[in-house]
């Protein structure tokens, strides 16, 4: 259910300037109104876009919010890329 | 008699807006060059009013309840606001008649589709719109196709939609010529390790089926060979739709294909004279 509220956060955040203009002031605020898990809220405190991607989040309210953010459309290819290979890393260390 | 006069099929990606002044790369310049032949081919069939085949992309519509198909049958549409994207329209006509026509048919046909009495168009409308009527005066009826939150409407039931337009269209009492734009595609996978991959097999296969036939094949295209080129290769739906749509003896002609740093980009049009 919390994919859900996390999906709700993005579309209230692109939607509504009201709510994106006190996402700039007191995200934490923002965030008090959505059940979100804590690995979302993690990912959302850090602008973690590879772990927002792979928690499962919708590209179409992804997108968007990585360029509210300031990301560029045209680099988040790499951002993935490299957060899975980072990931790789930490495992292979594990291992 | 109703008739479908015209009808072309296009990318909305927003590159092309953001390369709407490129001129140093041979591929773009194709892709400008390609809308001025839509825009010459839309012309000369002379629609009253056009079918426009489009997927929102979550702003009309979002999780808590999102349909399969969609149809407007409003008199006028506001736009929604994308930045740049968007034009400084203040809204773009609808033919409210023709849409509750429509929507009436698809009821009788089997189609239990969302009716929209009030929609917002996105860049799936005003990224191609400057480029094919820049006056924006003709009136359009939005038809909504799910593409990006799954689960999908199936390849075989988007080809039956457009197949029950187009029998739609025909018993039409009106006098309007009708033409037909389908937008989105063709391969993308935004936002994912995948992002600038362009699936140019699927691609040429579904521009292939559009020019050479058999367009029906088009209906058996699987959902998953979709999702692995990319969560955005969905929008062949909307091409799809548009495919069951055409006349019969309607022949396509791809205008250009172009696989751009992140989307397959293709433009095709229809004789739908034969």
């Amino acid at each position: 259910m919390s994919l859900y509220e996390l999906h709700h956060l993005l579309f209230d955040l692109r939607s509504y300037p009201e709510v994106k203009e006190e996402y700039g002031q007191d995200r934490e605020a923002v965030y008090q109104r959505y059940t979100l898990s804590d690995d979302e809220l993690a990912a959302l405190r850090t602008d973690d876009i590879y772990r927002l991607h792979k928690l499962g989040v919708n590209a179409y309210l992804l997108a968007p919010y990585a360029q509210i953010l300031g990301f560029e459309l045209m680099e988040l290819g790499d951002i993935l890329r490299a957060g899975a290979e980072a990931e790789r890393q930490r495992q292979a260390q594990k291992e | 008699m109703g008739k479908i006069v015209t009808a072309l099929a296009t990318s909305h990606t927003p590159s092309i807006f953001a390369n709407r002044h490129t001129t140093d790369d041979p591929k773009w310049r194709r892709i400008h060059a390609g809308f001025d032949t839509l825009r010459r081919h839309l012309q000369a069939g002379q629609p009253d009013v056009l079918l426009w085949i489009w997927d929102d992309h979550i702003h009309n519509f979002f999780y808590n309840q999102f349909p399969a198909f969609g149809i407007g049958v409003a008199s006028q549409y506001k736009l929604y606001p994308e930045g740049a994207l968007t034009p400084p329209w203040e809204s773009i006509p609808g033919h409210a008649e023709l849409g509750m026509y429509l929507a009436e048919e698809g009821l009788r046909a089997g189609f239990d589709w969302t009716i929209m009495h009030e929609a917002a168009v996105d860049h799936g409308v005003t990224v191609p719109m400057p480029y094919l009527c820049p006056e924006h005066n003709i009136p359009i009826v939005p038809i909504f196709v799910n593409c990006l939150i799954p689960p999908l409407p199936t390849p075989k039931r988007c080809y039956e939609l457009g197949q029950c337009l187009g029998q739609a269209v025909q018993r039409w009492p009106g006098t309007e010529r009708i033409g037909l734009i389908a937008t989105g595609g063709l391969s993308h996978d935004l936002v994912s390790e995948k992002q600038g991959f362009v699936d140019e097999e699927i691609d040429r296969e579904v521009l292939r089926l559009l020019g050479e036939g058999p367009r029906a094949a088009l209906a058996e295209i699987s959902d998953e060979r979709m999702v692995q080129s990319g969560n955005g290769t969905a929008e062949i739906r909307n091409w799809i739709v548009l495919a069951g749509a055409l006349p019969e003896q309607a022949r396509g002609t791809i205008v250009a294909y172009e696989a751009m740093a992140i989307t397959g980009t293709a433009q095709a049009i229809f004789d739908c004279d034969g």
